[in-house]
């Protein structure tokens, strides 16, 4: 916030305080029951924290998170209880650590987060409603397991835990509320630092396209399961909290049912949002007691009102309040964007690459790409000598994009040698390519929706994050000073390409062309020393069209090497210093502009046969 | 029922705050279980009724504060602290799952609030005694204790059976059930020659009665609830094995009798209550008020429905005695009725003493035989 | 015979598997949702058929033309409430929710309205199991041997019926083409000329028409409760996926899985994990097969 206006900053300073609140709780609410409420929610709501990591942020629908919280709960409850109090002569359990509470969260957590290890990796292969049976399933396992394992956790009969303590101090009841608030501040803290960061950006990157996300060098197997980690660890915590909540566990809490009611809590109270995680897992806690004057029709009162919400209001309970707060007081970037403005206005964007080996910025050798029994790209050999244009067209379907699929990794070509700079680009998976200077745009837009324009261009900048997931999660001076620096570099990129008036709004409602320019700033956030733009023209008016030819300028004198497919002859022959023709995978032709324009082969693959004055070209 | 139900909520909202008596009911009233929890409260609702017609208890109108537990542990714990600390009930009567009376009536005890247990016969009641600790849970339902010796004495010393094997299903009842049931066996030198196991829901237990069949087993000895019993009855039938089964006291659940249809004929459990076997006057108005009022006949658990109205009649007894709505005057009453129980279960001399506060006993208890649609007392059957 | 037996026990369980989870590839194919709610709709056809046939004594097939009709009736409203809104706002998780919500409120209308008991539903063909290789007793009565409940037979051939004939419309029909076309790519089908939204309309009202059909059917196996559909939803999601969502055949060998690997298990390893060695195939046969066994592998286009 701004530093010239005082008010809301004192405000912002004292803001922090207001978190003590809760804490008063027991002191003014007399009376266990909505204290032990305000608890439960507390508790719940880590849990749906845990679930939005990977519903909200990467987009994985998990219906198996209760298996998660089981973890952690089980741990616990496991390594903490006494015999005394599951004395009775039909205890199975064979062994009694005994540990205290806060040791034995150290496992819980450890074990969950490996059990989130373990999700995580299908969660690379599958997706949407497969990936969802596969949440189900894994809880399933895991409850299966608990149920069965008598000599670990008394079976269905569950575990009575002794009330924590300190000293004389009963820690458990309405005291619990000191306990648990401190926890879930935290846990929110490290969530929203997560979330609020490089890492949250990859997560959302990789929700709206992992191939856009991998190409700005975000490791989506890396990430994902990370995220996955994250989540089941954040759900072991609040398991292992959930253990000392009624001081008693059994596997029948931890049903598919319990998943589903999480999950529809989640979606209820808003994705992406620690207030709707809290407000979701208040719906939980909350309405059965509001409803019970519903009594039996409680359920139908239940799934109505859910409906209608959601009819309403798409977004949650979050998108309400959000919606009323906008109204009462319009976002006002005027400070930050000024702030920015000063910033960036000195900064260089593009720095002259200096790589070091081959002179040319890229070169394919016999390269072949086969889907099949079809050859989208056969025997092709290309180069992009540095700090040139090489322009490179043919008619749909001759295999531009499958060239760039390949030299981004996307594909693995059937034969041939790809080199960048001398470097041999085959072993670098899509990521590492981007890292090693290789950026792209693409023909069909790949922009993250729901983040700011100057945030998609910050995912550009993920490979210039240094700071540790530690230091992200307690926001030290590195994790904040590479932020704010990462802020103004992107601020900078787009003034580079005239789109910081939109700095602020959602990359979803760009205009075509804007987003056309969003794209390239993206790419350009890599510091690329090969630039692939594949149609950046494409769908753009003529006067839209101009401005990418001064960018393109712009970005070659900066000393960029750039590879540019285009539709737009005249874009191409204004821009290319040498041109290669593709048709039907091979190459056709090669040569400056001008001997295309009039070279028959390619006139020919363009208009076939016939031959007119006015081509394209 | 919307009449009913929203009469009572009118009338609860309406009352005013001090003249009435609160007594909190809670058990499964939507989900799996809630054939069971809605019979049970039924029962607690007629009996509240008639007290009200006759003019209360000590005066004052009882009012029932009825929670859906929905068979969560969770829910059970919430509504007890609802029940204790907001609504501020005399007592407690419910529930129906092991679990959640496990992982609630805890906090009653703290709060020195009576429950009486009325249909989880898991539940721990005399469990809870223990040196310097006031125990203020009771039961009346035959406790799985109760239930699985006289079980295993049927099948072993009575029926001379010599190969028993267990097949329960995998809540915290059914494997509460089967180790009691083993305990019982092991008094008697013998072990189960297979322990099966199914799930809530499951329609088809070939694999279970094939896996007793092929280890010679001569009788079942089973745990669970009526529909999935019914299944275990007909896929007996399925593979053509006739064996019998005794069990705990789901056996008499409609959803058993009506289900296993003649598959279920011979199944034998301890009963505190017969439908079709009413002695004395009192159950015959039970039973009949009871088919009228809630439009069913049979009554679907008709030993939950029993077991839930004698426990507010005996609630109403030991606050009779007690002259007071004190949790632990109460108590203390209910460990020392002095005029003796008589419900429509059994008559019981002395329901509870200080040191035990299980009321039924093997005295109240009797062998009912599923026969063509419905239970008879053994003596019947073997006519 | 002991296997034969629980082979026979399997196919039948995994038919009614494979019978609901056609339901959710019809609407996945459409409209890119899955009805979370289909448990319930299948409930609400046992307890419609229950309260026609069995309370108040319809012949058989005309309570079973009214369960199609209520299907279809609660098909249409579904998308109309729940899944229509979502779609429309482009909300990713709007209708996992609201589907999700239809099937609480169904439940517990059931509940409310209809009964919390579980009733047996009296199969037109008999309850008596069909008894091969048993041994005559002297009581004139057969033992051992397999037994084999007609009903298991008539769902075996329905449901290979329903699917086969679903999938013969898809491929020789007009509109059936239209259907697909709209699976494979809305767009294009659009522009086609094909009405998208009452092909979508159409696959809601045959998915639930089916699950409630498949209510009646599977009825006098698992009795008629209003929780009947809870645990049957769940596993005949997890056979459509198996499977692959695109295909039909995948959809009946998914459920055979599921089905006959539960009976094995429940007697050869233990009645407690009798789900689990199904459920661990599932997650490792995804790891290689993403998208099922007879799912298409998606190209990754950009």
């Amino acid at each position: 916030m701004g530093t010239g206006a005082p008010r809301p900053s004192v405000l912002r300073r004292l803001a922090p305080l207001l978190l003590l609140l809760p804490l008063l709780i027991p002191r003014a609410v007399d009376n266990s029951y909505y204290v032990g409420m305000v608890s439960r929610i507390l508790v719940y709501a880590m849990l749906v924290a845990s679930l939005d990591l990977v519903v909200g942020y990467l987009g994985d629908v998990s219906i198996g998170h209760a298996g998660l919280f089981a973890i952690g709960a089980y741990t616990v409850a496991v390594l903490t209880a006494s015999p005394t109090l599951n004395t009775d002569a039909y205890s199975t359990i064979q062994h009694w650590p005994q540990l205290p509470f806060l040791i034995a969260l150290v496992p819980a957590i450890a074990l969950a987060a490996f059990a989130g290890f373990l999700l995580g990796f299908p969660a690379l292969r599958s997706s949407g409603p497969y990936l969802a049976v596969i949440t189900i399933v894994y809880g399933l396992i895991i409850y299966t397991f608990i149920n069965e394992q008598e000599s670990l956790t008394n079976g269905t009969k569950g575990i009575t835990l002794t009330p924590l303590h300190l000293g004389t101090l009963k820690l458990s009841g309405v005291n619990y509320l000191y306990v648990v608030y401190p926890v879930l501040v935290l846990v929110l803290f490290v969530v929203h630092n997560v979330t609020h960061s490089f890492w949250g950006r990859a997560f959302e990157a990789i929700k709206y396209s992992s191939v856009a996300a991998e190409c700005c060098g975000i490791g989506r197997s890396y990430f994902k399961v990370s995220a996955f980690v994250l989540s089941a660890a954040v759900a072991g915590v609040a398991g292992g909290f959930f253990a000392q909540l009624d001081s008693y566990v059994a596997p029948n809490t931890f049903a598919y049912s319990f998943s589903v009611e999480f999950l529809i809590a989640l979606i209820f109270g808003g994705v992406r949002s620690i207030a709707g995680n809290v407000v979701g897992a208040a719906l939980v806690v909350v309405l059965p007691d509001l409803f019970a004057g519903f009594a039996d029709y409680r359920l139908m009162v239940y799934g109505s009102l859910l409906l209608v919400v959601l009819y309403f209001v798409p977004e949650g309970m979050v998108g309400l309040v959000r919606r009323a707060w906008l109204r009462l007081r319009p976002p006002d970037h005027a400070a930050e964007r000024a702030s920015l403005e000063a910033q960036a206005a000195g900064l260089e964007v593009l720095s002259r690459p200096h790589p070091g080996g081959d002179a040319m910025a890229l070169r394919l050798e016999g390269l072949e790409m086969k889907f099949g029994g079809l050859i989208a790209v056969r025997d092709l050999d290309l180069e992009v000598p540095r700090g040139a244009v090489r322009g490179l067209i043919g008619p749909n379907g001759s295999g531009k994009s499958t060239t760039v699929n390949v030299l981004t990794g996307l594909y693995t070509p059937t034969a041939g040698r790809l080199y960048s700079f001398g470097q041999d680009l085959a072993p670098l998976k899509t990521h590492q390519r981007a890292r090693a200077g290789i950026a792209r745009t693409f023909q069909n837009l790949q922009l993250f929706g729901d983040l700011t324009v100057l945030e998609n261009v910050m995912v550009g900048l993920h490979p210039s994050f240094q700071a540790s997931l530690f230091e992200v999660a307690f926001r030290l001076p590195r994790a904040r000073r590479e932020e704010a620096e990462a802020r103004v570099r992107a601020y900078a990129l787009l003034r580079f390409v005239g789109l910081q008036p939109a700095a602020f709004d959602k990359a979803r409602n760009l205009a075509y062309g804007q987003a056309r320019l969003l794209e390239i700033a993206r790419a350009l956030a890599l510091s690329p020393k090969l630039l692939l733009l594949d149609e950046p023209a494409a769908g753009l008016t003529a006067g839209e069209i101009q401005s990418i030819n001064g960018l393109i300028q712009k970005i070659k004198a900066a000393g960029v090497s750039i590879l540019l497919i285009e539709h737009h002859m005249d874009m191409v022959m204004a821009m290319s210093d040498d041109v290669s023709v593709l048709d039907f995978g091979k190459k056709i032709a090669e040569g400056t502009p001008k001997r295309i324009q009039e070279d028959p082969a390619v006139v020919e693959a363009y208009l076939g046969t016939h031959k007119t004055s006015s081509v394209v070209v | 029922m919307t009449g009913r139900r929203l009469g009572l909520v009118v009338l609860l909202l309406a009352a005013p705050a001090l003249a009435e008596i609160k007594i909190g009911v809670y058990g499964p009233f939507t989900g799996g279980s809630a054939g069971m929890g809605v019979s049970m409260r039924n029962g607690v609702e007629m009996a509240a009724e008639e007290i009200n017609k006759a003019g209360g208890i000590l005066g004052q109108p009882v009012v029932l504060v009825m929670r859906d537990d929905e068979a969560k542990n969770e829910r059970g714990a919430q509504i007890m602290q609802e029940f204790l600390e907001k609504e501020k009930v005399v007592a407690v009567l419910g529930p129906i799952n092991t679990g959640v009376a496990d992982n609630s009536t805890r906090y009653a005890n703290e709060k020195k609030v009576p429950v009486i247990i009325n249909a989880s016969a898991g539940a721990k009641v005399n469990e809870y005694f223990a040196p310097g600790v006031e125990n203020y849970i009771f039961r009346i339902a035959a406790s799985d204790i109760l239930q699985t010796e006289l079980v295993v004495r049927e099948a072993i010393d009575v029926r001379k059976y010599k190969k028993p094997a267990l097949i329960c299903d995998d809540t915290n009842y059914g494997q509460g059930g089967c180790t009691k049931l083993k305990a019982a066996l092991t008094k008697r030198n013998m072990t189960p020659v297979s322990v099966g196991k199914f799930k809530i829901k499951d329609t088809d237990m070939t694999a279970q009665v094939q896996e007793a069949k092929a280890a010679g087993a001569d009788v079942l000895l089973v745990y669970g609830i009526g529909p999935e019993l019914a299944a275990l009855a007909n896929s007996l039938d399925r593979i053509g094995w006739k064996v019998d089964m005794l069990g705990g006291w789901t056996i008499s659940m409609e959803a058993f009798i009506k289900n296993a249809g003649k598959n279920g004929n011979g199944a034998a459990a301890p009963l505190t209550f017969i439908e079709g076997d009413l002695s004395n006057p009192r159950q015959k108005t039970f039973v009949e008020t009871y088919h009228v009022k809630y439009n069913q006949n049979p009554i679907a658990v008709a030993v939950a429905a029993a077991q839930g109205y004698d426990s507010l009649y005996l609630l109403k007894a030991a606050i009779d005695q007690a002259k007071s709505t004190d949790g632990t005057k109460i108590k203390e009453a209910l460990e020392n009725l002095k005029s003796g129980f008589s419900g429509i279960t059994g008559s019981y001399k002395r329901p509870f003493t200080p040191t035990d506060h299980e009321a039924v006993t093997e005295l109240v208890v009797k062998m009912g035989v599923v026969l063509n649609g419905t239970v008879v007392p053994e003596a019947a059957y073997k006519k | 015979m002991q296997t034969l037996q629980l082979l026979i026990s399997g196919v039948a369980q995994g038919m009614i598997y494979a019978l609901v989870a056609f339901g959710y590839n019809i609407t996945f194919a459409t409209s890119k949702t899955l009805n979370f709610s289909l448990g319930n709709f299948l409930m609400l056809g046992g307890v419609v058929g229950f309260i026609l046939y069995m309370t108040h004594n319809w012949p058989f097939f005309a309570a079973l033309a009214a369960v199609v009709l209520v299907g279809m009736v609660g098909g249409a409203v579904l998308l109309k409430v729940a899944v229509e809104p979502s779609l429309n706002q482009r909300s990713a998780y709007g209708w996992i929710l609201a589907t999700l919500a239809v099937g609480i409120v169904l439940r517990n209308a059931a509940e409310v309205f209809w009964s919390t008991d579980d009733f047996k539903f009296r199969s037109p063909l008999g309850d008596s199991p069909w008894r091969f290789f048993g041994e005559p007793q002297p009581d004139g009565s057969m033992s051992g041997g397999l037994g084999v409940y007609p009903q298991e037979v008539l769902i075996i051939f329905v449901s290979l019926a329903i699917v086969a004939a679903v999938e013969l419309f898809k491929r020789r029909t007009v509109f059936g083409k239209a259907v697909v076309a709209v699976s494979e790519d809305k767009d294009t089908a659009s522009l086609m000329g094909i009405d998208q939204k009452f092909v979508i309309l159409f696959s809601f009202m045959l998915s639930t028409a089916i699950a409630t059909v498949g209510g009646v059917l599977v009825a006098p196996i698992t009795l008629v409760s209003a929780t009947m559909g809870t645990v049957l939803g769940v596993k005949a999601y997890s056979a459509s996926i198996i499977g692959g969502l695109e295909s039909g055949f995948g959809v009946v060998v998914g459920g055979l899985f599921l089905g006959v690997s539960e009976s094995l298990t429940a007697r050869f390893v233990s009645t407690g994990y009798k789900d689990v060695p199904g459920f661990v195939v599932l997650v490792l046969l995804l790891l290689f097969k993403p998208s099922g066994l007879f799912g298409r592998a998606a190209i990754r286009k950009v």
